[in-house]
Parts: structure tokens; C-alpha cells; sequence
């Protein structure tokens, strides 16, 4: 019995796991960018459920539909301002993890300003909540998280390999200057994936807004746990990610239950470690990058 | 375009470390004078440095106690200051909720400011690399958060602490049960030996020593000790540690964390469906609003552990000190638009009320200056009584020569307050009230966890 109860809560914490990391992976995938401010826009998108909810206690799923483009409008700004500036410059990779590690100290700060430091949560119908399934008890906060992120990942992946556009997405990816040649429009394949890729973490940010409190520096804890997922996965890779967070989720639980908890995330990090010792890449990087 | 990004980012950046670290402020608003300055003209100066937490993981807490010793110097300087003669001034630094930070500010503070005291830390980490700096530079550190019993076993001679260190919170509760005994053996037919306890703590300095202090004296009574555990405060999941304790089915959970891991606890176990007759948790992030807004009415009932009684009792103080007491709930309510939280805010005014209105006037009369070494002379001839101490304790410090040996774990601490006690709390319409020890108890504690509680095994109504 506890073993299936150790399945169900790994493969749940998964879920959120690889929800928070598949903007990363987008914007990497696509335009070679390492988004050190990850997590600060996951903590964005955390705040902006909190006071969307606070005032108006609709549903966090509608609170994600009207959070995504308001975080695709913010990505936008950024792009602009930082993340463009510095593409095709002659240490691009360099310059874009300098200036989006900057970017943590900017929006921490900003958050510290503007909301202070106070923890916040917002106490929803379903907080607390579970179902059972058998003996199996299954949390339905982490549920709804664990469907949110196969939804995104499923529509994701069709888009980019069964659309039209997916497949200029693909190509930019692959080799910008050819797909220039093409007449691909590289700019805005760009700036749209930045702003897509924002807005998913924000989204993200949203649907696990019930089950974490909200403070300025939420967002170093889950931008650590990302970086540990897409990495794991395959930078790149949006099956890669949902794996890794599988993996991560599931060795943690067995090992909090079957060895210790003080020592679960050590566990994890060890077989991140070892991946990245066979295989460098990452589980699915080299195969399966969009 | 290239060119006016990078300047607006260079100054974004800038402008955000300098929020991040160079936050150095006078409570007077003119620029204050050293302490060297001072000494050199012989003036009394009552001039001291607040090293706090404002950015960072822990700024929530470190802002409130900050806010607490801001009021306290307000309150005490409308009065004309330490004897009513010497105005406070300050030099405040922020920490960033990080020990590396926080020991080069108050290097910073100490060696370009001249500060002969300084007061923080709120987290046993950052206090234990300030209080390192502090001894080397003959500088006393007044510390009034940092609970970790490690903490004061360094034989440092410049460190003190008014309140209780986490073990003894952690043994607290358990001999909260003892007193008890009776009515546990009434409601679930076992004598104290016989009860299964599970003690879950994050795996911090501050969460270890509580869970030293619960696991030495359930071990000491004899009580069947199911789960012993830590874990990561840091972690996104409980599911694992909760799965153990379904399995272990204890009569007792004594539980120390912080608010996300200690609202994640609660939720999860919830989902997961654990139930426990008697749960008791330890101050830290079990003791703020945030923790009360996380899980909402879940909260009630909820008992714990704290260094200082909550919405005590007030006719054990000195008349004065009630009236002390009053003031500042009423001014932080005005200011602030809500009641301060005793656990943070009254705990962090009550010891810096203690430093000025006890330990400087007596550092000022009998050494003729507020220096570091003549507050150090002063602290370590004082002798009070409780009723003169708002965290509700008698008052006297161990020295080198006298050291303090903990009764639960052994250690031997210098500079702790030996008297110092710790005091059960309790929710009741989202407000803690001390139950125990009755001396302080506003209610009456309700042991077990009612049916109206998610946890409740249901052994009362």
C-alpha cells in the first residue's frame, strides 16, 4: 500500500516539479537562453494569483487564463529591454546569464518594495483538500497541478511538431541563420517564445499560488529546482522535463519514506550527478530538442 | 538602443544592491556620530547598531522586529532616552537573511562606526557568524532571536541572551504533557510512559535543538519515541515524513518548523489524512500571522511552545511595565493598522525595553559611560526578577567563571540568561494566548485537539 501512496505523492510532486520548469526549457530550447530570473517570474505570477484572488475569489484556473497575458505583456518588456540588446552580441550566452542574474536582484527587490516582505496565501475551496483513490489519497491542489502541466506540455509538443508554426519554431531553433534564409521572421519567432515562455511560468506560478505562501525570495527555491529538472531532462526538451521532474518527484518521496527526509533531496541530487556523468546532455537532450 | 539598455540595466542593478546591502539609517535622521567620537569627547553617547534580517528569506520577521526596536527607541527617547537624559541613536545594517552578509556588515558597523553594541539577529545562523565578529572586536552583541543552544557554548565573552534557548522549548512541551498526566491517562487510558511520540523538526540549527530538547526529555520520562526526523525547511514536499508518521500512529506529535514548511506540514497532512490526538508545535514559523493567514481556521487549538507568554497575564509585572506593556500594543496597532504578534514583535521589544531601561542606565551610572565593556559589567552584576522583564523570566547571566549548564542537553553556555523559561501557548480565534504555566495563562489550555480540528483523532469532542 504504501509503496502505491509513495507513487501517486512522487509522481504529484513531479508534476509541479516539471510545471515550474517547462517556460525555462521553452525559452532555452528555442532561443539558447539560460533565464536565470526563472523563479522570480514564477514568484510574479505567484503574486498576481494572490491579489487577483484575494479580490475577486474566482477559480485559480480562470486566475491562469487572465495571468497569461498579462505575463506574456511583461515578457515583452523585458525582452526588449534585456534580453534582445544583447542576442547576436559576440558572448551572447555569457551576457544573457549576466544580465538575467541581475535581473533576480531587480525583481526581488522590486517585490520587497512594493508588496514587503510578508508571507501571503490564499486559502482556496480546495486547499487541504484530497480524494481518495482506493487507499490511495491523492492531494487536489497537486492533482490539478500534475493535469495543468500534462495539458501544457501535450498542447506544447503539438504545437511545435504539428503546426506550421511549430515547425519555423523548430527551425529557428535548429540553425537561426539558415531559417533567416528561409524568410523565417527570427526576431519575432524570438520575442514570442520569450514572451510564451513567461507567461507559462507565470501560469505555473498561479495553479501552485494554494499550495506555497508568496514572498519576495519565493522564487530561489523553485528557480533551483527548475534548473535541476530541464538539466536533467535535456535542456530543451519539454519530455525531457516532465522525466526529470518524474524522476526528481519520485526519488525524493521513496527516499524521504525509505531512508530519511533530511536526506531526500540529497538523493535526488546525487542521481542528478550521475546523469549528468553518463550523460551530459541530459535524459532526452540530444533527441528530442524542439 | 544597446547602449541605453546597458545603462539602465548597470543602474537597476546598482540601485538594487545598494537596497540589498548598504541600508544604514539613524534613528534621530542626522548623521550620527561615532561611538569613537564619542569616547574621545568624553560625552555620553548611548549609540548601538540593529543588525536585522530586511531583505531575504527571513525580511518578514527580521522587518518586525526591526519595526519593534524602532518603537521601542521612540517610546524611550519621547522620554528624554536612557535615564531620561541620553537620546538612543542607531545605526541599522541589513543582514539579507545571511550569515556571510551579516557578519562583514557588522564588521562594517563596528569598525567604521565605532557601535559598542549591537542588537539583532532574528536567525540562529546569522547570529552565531555576528557574534563571532563581535568577540573579536570587544564589541557586545545583545541578542534576542538567535535560540539556538549552540549558539552561547563558544565560551564567548561579549554575547548574551535574555531568552530561552530552543532545547528548553523543546522540553517544555513535553513537560507540558507531564503536567498533565492525569487527564491523559483519563481521556486515553495511558500513563506518560506509555505514550507514543513522533517528533518532526526541520533540520536547521534551531529546529535540531528543539528536537534535541523534546527527544532528551521524552527519552529522560520514559516515552516510547515512534519517529524521530528532520527535514529540509526548504522542501516542496512532506508527503514522505507524513507517510511515516500514519504508519508510526503516535499519541503525540511535537512538530518545529518554519511558516512555509509548517503550513505545507499541516496541509499535507490534511490531504494525506493523519490524525494525531495531542499536537504540539515549537515557536518559529508556527508563532506569526503568515502562518495563521497559510492555514486559516486550522490553526485553532494549535499549541505552542514560545520564549515569551502571549497575551499573558499582566498583573505579575511591575504596574509600570504593564502600562509598558499597554503603550506599545496600542502604538504598533496605530502604526501598523494591526495587533503586534507577542511571539515576534513583543519578544523583540520586551529585550530591547530590558537593554535600555536596565542595562545602560546601569552601564551609564556605575562605569560612567555606555561603552561595550561597561555594558558588559552592567549585564553581568544584573539581577531581576520577572516582574521587570516582559518575556516573564527572572534575570541574571552566566559568566566564563559561572557558566550555565543546561538541565536538558548538558551543554555549558556563557552568557545566558539562566532563569529564562518558556511558555505554552495557545490558538484561539487566531490569536495566542499563554495557558501554561497559569502563572501567565490568559485561558485555559485545551490539550487535545477538538473534533473541529482537521488533525483530531477524534479522543474529544
Amino acid at each position: 500500500m504504501i509503496v502505491l501512496q509513495i507513487l501517486a505523492s512522487g509522481i504529484l510532486l513531479g508534476g509541479i516539479y516539471a510545471l515550474i520548469s517547462v517556460g525555462l526549457n521553452l525559452i532555452f530550447g528555442v532561443i539558447k537562453i539560460v533565464n536565470m530570473a526563472h523563479g522570480e517570474f514564477l514568484m510574479i505570477g505567484m503574486y498576481a494569483a494572490y491579489f487577483i484572488y484575494t479580490a475577486t475569489q474566482i477559480n485559480v484556473g480562470l486566475i491562469s487564463i487572465i495571468i497569461f497575458p498579462l505575463m506574456m505583456v511583461l515578457g515583452y518588456i523585458i525582452y526588449r529591454l534585456v534580453i534582445k540588446p544583447l542576442l547576436g552580441t559576440a558572448e551572447t550566452e555569457t551576457n544573457t546569464i549576466l544580465a538575467t542574474s541581475g535581473l533576480t536582484f531587480v525583481l526581488q527587490n522590486l517585490a520587497l518594495m512594493l508588496w514587503t516582505a510578508d508571507y501571503r496565501a490564499i486559502k482556496t475551496p480546495t486547499s487541504s483538500q484530497s480524494f481518495s483513490l482506493g487507499k490511495i489519497m491523492l492531494s487536489v491542489d497537486r492533482t490539478y497541478a500534475f493535469l495543468i502541466c500534462l495539458v501544457l506540455v501535450i498542447v506544447l509538443y503539438y504545437i511545435l511538431m504539428r503546426t506550421r508554426f511549430g515547425a519555423k519554431v523548430r527551425a529557428v531553433s535548429q540553425d537561426k541563420n539558415a531559417a533567416i534564409l528561409m524568410g523565417i521572421n527570427v526576431n519575432f519567432i524570438y520575442a514570442l517564445t520569450f514572451c510564451v515562455g513567461i507567461a507559462l511560468v507565470g501560469v505555473a506560478g498561479a495553479i501552485i499560488t494554494p499550495i506555497f505562501s508568496v514572498y519576495p525570495s519565493v522564487g530561489v527555491f523553485f528557480g533551483t529546482a527548475s534548473f535541476i529538472v530541464v538539466v536533467l531532462g535535456g535542456l530543451g526538451s519539454f519530455t525531457g522535463a516532465l522525466l526529470g521532474g518524474l524522476i526528481i518527484g519520485l526519488v525524493e518521496t521513496a527516499a524521504g519514506v525509505l531512508a530519511s527526509a533530511e536526506l531526500a533531496q540529497v538523493f535526488s541530487l546525487l542521481l542528478f550527478l550521475l546523469v549528468l556523468f553518463v550523460k551530459p546532455q541530459g535524459l532526452l537532450g540530444k533527441n528530442a530538442r524542439v | 538602443m544597446k547602449k541605453i539598455t546597458s545603462i539602465l540595466l548597470s543602474v537597476a542593478l546598482v540601485l538594487s544592491l545598494a537596497a540589498c546591502g548598504g541600508d544604514s539609517k539613524d534613528s534621530s535622521g542626522d548623521a550620527a556620530s561615532s561611538g569613537a567620537e564619542a569616547e574621545t569627547s568624553g560625552e555620553i553617547n548611548v549609540y548601538v547598531g540593529v543588525e536585522e534580517p530586511l531583505t531575504g528569506a527571513n525580511a518578514s520577521l527580521g522587518t518586525a522586529e526591526y519595526n519593534a526596536i524602532e518603537l521601542c527607541v521612540e517610546m524611550l527617547n519621547e522620554k528624554g532616552g536612557v535615564l531620561g537624559q541620553y537620546p538612543i541613536t542607531y545605526e541599522t545594517v541589513d543582514t539579507q537573511s545571511d550569515a556571510a552578509t551579516g557578519a562583514s556588515e557588522v564588521e562594517r558597523l563596528i569598525t567604521t562606526k565605532g557601535v559598542p553594541v549591537v542588537i539583532g539577529s532574528y536567525g540562529s545562523g546569522i547570529a552565531a557568524a555576528v557574534s563571532e565578529v563581535c568577540e573579536r572586536y570587544d564589541t557586545l552583541l545583545w541578542e534576542q532571536s538567535g535560540a539556538a543552544d549552540t549558539l552561547l557554548q563558544n565560551g564567548y565573552e561579549w554575547t548574551f541572551r535574555t531568552e530561552s534557548m530552543a532545547s528548553l522549548w523543546g522540553a517544555t512541551s513535553v513537560d507540558y504533557i507531564v503536567d498533565q498526566a492525569d487527564y491523559v491517562k483519563e481521556v486515553l487510558g495511558k500513563d506518560i510512559p506509555e505514550l507514543k511520540v513522533a517528533i518532526i523538526h526541520e533540520d536547521g540549527s534551531y529546529g535540531t535543538a528543539v528536537g534535541q530538547g523534546n527527544h532528551a526529555a521524552a527519552e529522560k520520562i520514559g516515552m516510547d519515541i515512534v519517529a524521530y526526523e528532520a527535514y529540509s525547511s526548504s522542501t516542496l514536499d512532506l508527503s514522505s515524513v507524513i507517510m511515516k508518521l500514519i504508519a508510526a500512529e503516535p499519541d503525540i506529535l511535537l512538530l518545529t518548523g518554519y511558516v512555509n514548511d509548517g503550513s505545507l506540514f499541516l496541509k499535507q497532512s490534511q490531504e494525506l489524512g493523519f490524525k494525531v490526538p495531542i499536537l504540539i508545535t515549537h515557536s518559529g514559523g508556527h508563532s506569526v500571522q503568515a502562518f495563521v493567514d497559510a492555514i486559516g481556521d486550522q490553526v485553532n487549538y494549535l499549541l505552542t511552545v514560545d520564549p515569551v507568554a502571549c497575551n499573558p497575564k499582566l498583573d505579575s509585572f511591575d504596574p509600570e511595565l504593564q502600562e509598558t506593556f499597554k503603550e506599545f500594543e496600542k502604538r504598533w496597532t496605530e502604526k501598523y493598522g494591526v495587533k503586534p504578534a507577542h511571539h515576534v514583535e513583543m519578544r523583540a521589544f520586551a529585550q530591547s525595553y530590558l537593554f535600555f531601561t536596565e542595562v545602560a542606565p546601569k552601564a551609564i551610572e556605575e562605569g560612567g559611560a555606555f561603552t561595550a565593556e561597561t555594558c558588559r559589567d552592567a549585564i553581568l552584576s544584573l539581577e531581576l526578577d520577572a516582574s521587570k522583564n516582559l518575556m516573564g523570566s527572572d534575570v541574571k547571566y552566566s559568566t566564563p567563571d559561572e557558566p550555565f549548564i543546561d538541565p536538558t542537553l548538558g551543554g555549558t553556555h556563557v552568557g545566558q540568561n539562566i532563569y529564562a523559561g518558556a511558555f505554552i501557548n495557545q490558538y484561539f480565534d487566531g490569536e495566542l494566548y499563554c495557558v501554561w504555566p497559569e502563572k501567565y495563562g490568559q485561558k485555559e489550555g485545551v490539550l487535545f485537539l477538538p473534533s473541529s480540528s482537521t488533525l483530531s483523532a477524534g479522543v474529544v469532542d
